[in-house]
């Protein structure tokens, strides 16, 4: 049995665990009520799970191959008892390759969503509190990615490293921190001129704490709901990469999927190999999009509270 | 008469010397091909004695506010000293900054926009003490409630766990003084504090006030453009002009018997609650000239009455007129 | 007969909170040529009542009562005939207006256009109009190709009240003219509107927090609180400390007066009730010093004190008593409580 030993919490994190409680219930209500959010909320549950125990839950290990009764590749199958989304040309399980893919699609898209967030927002922040030259030079970065069209790059970038998931990863995050940076410098910048942060210079605050205490935490609404966003266009990049065959090749993803079936040219016939990566990825991107409509109509009203 | 400013009656009980404080802010942009500048706070000199209440007093973009901050370090002077009980504090950076931080605080107009929307009352006053590492974690917030209690916010624990926006104007302004005046400060700027209250709410304000600088002996510098507040408040009041001081003095005595043809202008434009009172004319002609082009001599002249050619020619100096009385017009006007 | 009359006006507006009772039951007058002053701290429901005689109110209220203007009552009337009357008859100048002007028309061009807009007469008249009014609130001709942004605050505000004339209308609504206006500012707009008012026999009905520049334009005073009027009369006597009810008796307290900077402020302890729940008693009640049992329970009438004066108190016979007490700090500052 584990002691944790006892923390004597100050009365003010007291005051802020149950301010954060009552919030976090609120918030739980509102989701609940909007229908958006909820909808957005389930699919992507959904899907996580299936991503985390996706090993356990497989009928056939994804990459076996089945033969019938005459020892010849069940090749191309249509949905039966036995394979319920049908076979691929290789004679491999969809549904388990569907359930794997899970995990590289929803890799891909955590991991660049964390970057993201951890390179786009910084940078942010700190260009919209400094201003001046900081700014200018931050500014001027971001100004020439934003020259660099999006798939293109990727082709490019895979032709030097070679393809994978993790090309996939670098060329997304740096296409797309650009604009996180930008949404969130530019409400930095009006949140700097505020009363509370020359207060907050006054009282001796340094600037770390000043961004990070007064000013991040009033963007995270936003850079959330930015977040969610940038998460959709994450998985529709890897997708048409991965479809165009410059994008994972070593771990199994929907885009995979279907860049199989285009290849070896069952795309025209075999519709239960393309609809369920396909419908998946798309159903994805949108659980995403209401998740990120719902925080967003979730969080204003609170920001209006005078 | 004395005279001379530069003959340094240094009084002991003196807080704050200001000696020729200069901000000018670049304009962007040219205008009929030279650059030119904005000087919001321009050659400003005077003196804040310890325990007093100073009144900075004038219209919009006279430079006040601008000067409320620079002495409160959130703004850099262009030129010019701040001495802070004998040390000049206009170069401190860095450590020497954060610990002079903890004698001078300041207060804002907006009650709202002044405190961080996400942080409680408890935590929005127990900051300061934190920034600065004082005592206990037990120390800090007993001493946050105490400080609550001081300004009025009684009582104190059913306010800890408000939001800035559970509270009323009143109470806002409250709390923003409570975390100015938890660290002890010796010396309090109160830049428009009551501006956005309701009247029936000023007065309590003012008093807390008030009662800072009789009890916990906080001197203070109160910056408004009401010039019926000042009035009831300070000791002492500066009238400032473009980024200038015209006149200072006894605060009854600047009101009731100006020198200077601004201040006298300025005066008589407040509105009296009392309706017999009624208004002469006021006696200052146009509107404030575009501070980027400034006339030149005395910056009054175009709107004066009595303007003459000197004026036009020679800037006026502040000159004393009485013993604590000082005008910047080379035709005070006489009582 | 009074140009414009309020008997019981009411206007509730629809919240998620409940029914929101902005104007509560208000009667008023306001003869030709008279200025009346709608004096209330934030809240009050003044701005609503502006509203509700243009009948710029927001679809989900309901308003209720009589608003009579020249005779005729314009809570009757629908959207067509508003407009007839909207910026003819009536005219509004707001707070911000200043900030209303178009920013890439000259602003002698606006008041054309104002003009051209109520009647037919050809664009030489109209300038030749234009400038007039122009000179009348005391900016020069040459104003009239001026750019918005290349005019001060008092002066885009001046041009407001030009427009507002360009109709000469019977009424001027001026909601907070002045407010974030410097001085020396204030003092010119409210002698030129002293002076049109006189000139012109406008009548002015004039909304305002300060009770200083109600206290040197207005004829006549009306204090609200809470969505009602407590006390309204005549300035020369409500404003003197010949108050009868205690909310106007702390208002007096609570404004510094330059004449006499050191006379001591008192404020009133507690903040303005919320509109929404109804309150069986005085609006006041828990705010004033003197208030009993009678006022937590009963609400007190609109009466009849004098010619011209009325008070909604349950007590204008203790007039004199509440009139020296309230005069104390003691009486409103109880010792404990926040001051």
């Amino acid at each position: 049995m584990i002691r944790f030993p006892k923390i004597r919490l100050s009365t003010n994190t007291k005051i802020m665990l149950g301010n954060y409680k009552k919030g976090f219930r609120k918030v739980t209500r509102e989701f609940i009520k909007s229908k958006l959010a909820l909808t957005g909320i389930v699919i992507l549950s959904v899907f996580s799970s299936v991503a985390v125990f996706s090993p356990h839950i497989v009928p056939y290990s994804p990459d076996m191959i089945h033969y019938d009764e005459n020892g010849r590749v069940l090749s191309l199958l249509p949905p039966t008892k036995d394979h319920i989304m049908g076979t691929t040309f290789m004679g491999q399980d969809v549904f388990s390759q569907l359930l794997d893919g899970a995990r590289g699609t929803l890799l891909v898209a955590f991991l660049s969503g964390l970057a993201i967030l951890l390179i786009g927002a910084n940078v942010g922040l700190i260009a919209g509190y400094y201003k001046g030259a900081i700014d200018a030079l931050l500014m001027r970065v971001v100004d020439t990615l934003y020259g660099i069209p999006d798939l293109p790059f990727i082709l490019i970038i895979a032709l030097f490293i070679g393809p994978s998931i993790w090309t996939v990863i670098l060329v997304v995050v740096l296409i797309l921190w650009r604009t996180m940076a930008r949404i969130i410098r530019s409400q930095t910048l009006s949140l700097s001129e505020r009363p509370f942060v020359k207060a907050a210079k006054a009282s001796g605050a340094g600037d770390f704490r000043i961004i990070y205490l007064h000013i991040a935490p009033n963007v995270a609404s936003l850079i959330f709901a930015q977040l969610a966003i940038m998460v959709g266009f994450v998985i529709i990049l890897e997708s048409s990469a991965s479809f165009l065959g410059v994008g994972s090749a070593d771990i199994r993803t929907w885009g995979q999927m279907l860049q199989y079936v285009f290849v070896t040219g069952a795309i025209r016939h075999a519709w239960w190999w393309t609809l369920p990566p396909g419908a998946c990825i798309a159903l994805l991107v949108m659980s995403v999009f209401f998740l990120s409509k719902g925080i967003e109509n979730i969080t204003n009203p609170e920001l209006e509270r005078r | 008469m004395d005279k001379r400013w530069g003959q340094r009656l240094v009084r002991t009980s003196t807080l704050i010397r200001v000696e020729n404080l200069t901000k000018i802010f670049p304009f962007k942009g040219r205008m009929l091909g030279k650059k030119k500048s904005i000087r919001a706070v321009d050659n400003v000199s005077f003196e804040v004695r310890k325990g007093e209440i100073y009144g900075l007093a004038g219209e919009s973009g006279c430079g006040k506010s601008t000067l409320g901050e620079l002495l409160v370090n959130l703004q850099r002077p262009t030129s010019g000293s701040i001495y802070v009980d004998g040390q000049e504090i206009t170069n401190y950076r860095g450590r020497m900054l954060k610990k002079f931080r903890r004698k001078m605080q300041i207060i804002f107009q907006d009650p709202y926009q002044s405190l961080d929307p996400r942080y409680t009352v408890l935590g929005t006053v127990m900051e300061p003490l934190n920034i600065h590492h004082i005592g206990s974690l037990k120390f800090r917030e007993e001493k946050a409630i105490e400080t609550l209690d001081k300004v009025g916010l009684r009582p104190p624990i059913r306010y800890l766990a408000k939001l800035p926006g559970d509270l009323s104007g009143g109470e806002r302004q409250r709390l923003c003084i409570a975390r100015a005046s938890v660290l002890d400060p010796e010396f309090l700027v109160a830049d428009e504090p009551v501006s956005m209250l309701d009247v029936s709410i000023r007065a309590g304000i003012l008093e807390l006030l008030k009662k800072l600088r009789e009890k916990e002996k906080v001197t203070g510098l109160f910056i408004s453009h009401d010039l019926a507040t000042i009035g009831y408040l300070t000791d002492r009041i500066a009238i400032m002009y473009l980024g200038k001081i015209v006149e200072e003095g006894p605060t009854v005595e600047v009101i009731q018997k100006p020198f200077h043809p601004y201040s006298r202008a300025l005066i008589s434009a407040v509105p009296s609650p009392n309706p017999d009172v009624k208004r002469s004319e006021v006696k200052a002609r146009g509107t404030i000239p575009d501070p980027i082009d400034l006339p030149s001599g005395c910056r009054f002249r175009t709107r004066c009455e009595y303007a003459q050619r000197k004026c036009s020619d020679m800037e006026p100096q502040l000159e004393n007129v009485s013993k604590e009385h000082r005008v910047a017009c080379f035709y005070p006007l006489s009582s | 007969m009074p140009l414009l009359v309020f008997r019981d006006l009411e206007v509730h507006y629809r919240t998620y909170a409940g029914m929101l009772r902005a104007v509560d039951g208000i009667s008023l007058d306001l003869d030709r040529g008279e200025i009346l002053g709608l004096v209330g701290e934030s809240g009050c429901g003044k701005s609503t009542v502006a509203k509700s005689i243009m009948r710029l109110l927001p679809s989900d209220s309901i308003i209720k009562g009589t608003i009579s203007f020249n005779g005729d009552n314009l809570v009757e009337k629908n959207e067509h005939e508003m407009t007839r009357i909207r910026g003819k008859e009536i005219s509004l100048i707001t707070q911000s207006a200043m900030n209303a002007l178009d920013p890439v028309q000259r602003v002698g061009n606006q008041i054309v256009e104002a003009i051209r807009t109520h009647r037919k007469c050809s664009r030489g008249e109209a300038r030749k109009e234009a400038c007039e009014l122009l000179e009348l609130v005391g900016l020069e001709k040459r104003r009239f190709k001026n750019y918005a942004h290349e005019l001060s605050g008092g002066q885009r505000q001046r041009v407001i009240i030009a427009m507002a004339l360009v109709s000469s209308p019977k009424l001027v609504i001026a909601d907070e003219p002045t407010t974030g206006l410097d001085v020396i500012m204030e003092f010119r707009i409210l002698e030129h509107l002293r002076k049109l008012q006189s000139d012109l026999k406008l009548s002015i009905l004039l909304i305002s927090h300060d009770i200083s520049i109600t206290a040197q334009l207005a004829h006549k005073i009306a204090i609200m609180y809470a969505g009602k009027i407590m006390e309204y009369g005549p300035v020369s006597e409500v404003l003197k400390q010949k108050a009868y009810h205690p909310y106007t008796l702390g208002l007096l307290n609570a404004f510094p007066d330059i004449k006499n900077p050191r006379n001591e402020l008192i404020s009133i302890p507690g903040s303005p009730c919320d509109l929404v729940c109804e309150i069986k008693g005085c609006r006041f009640h828990e705010r004033c010093p003197f208030s009993t049992e009678e006022c937590f329970i009963k609400e007190p009438e609109w009466l009849n004190i004098k010619e011209g004066h009325y008070v909604r108190c349950h007590y204008p016979d203790k007039m004199e008593i509440f009139q020296k007490l309230s005069r104390e700090r003691s009486t409103w500052i109880k010792d404990g409580d926040s001051d």
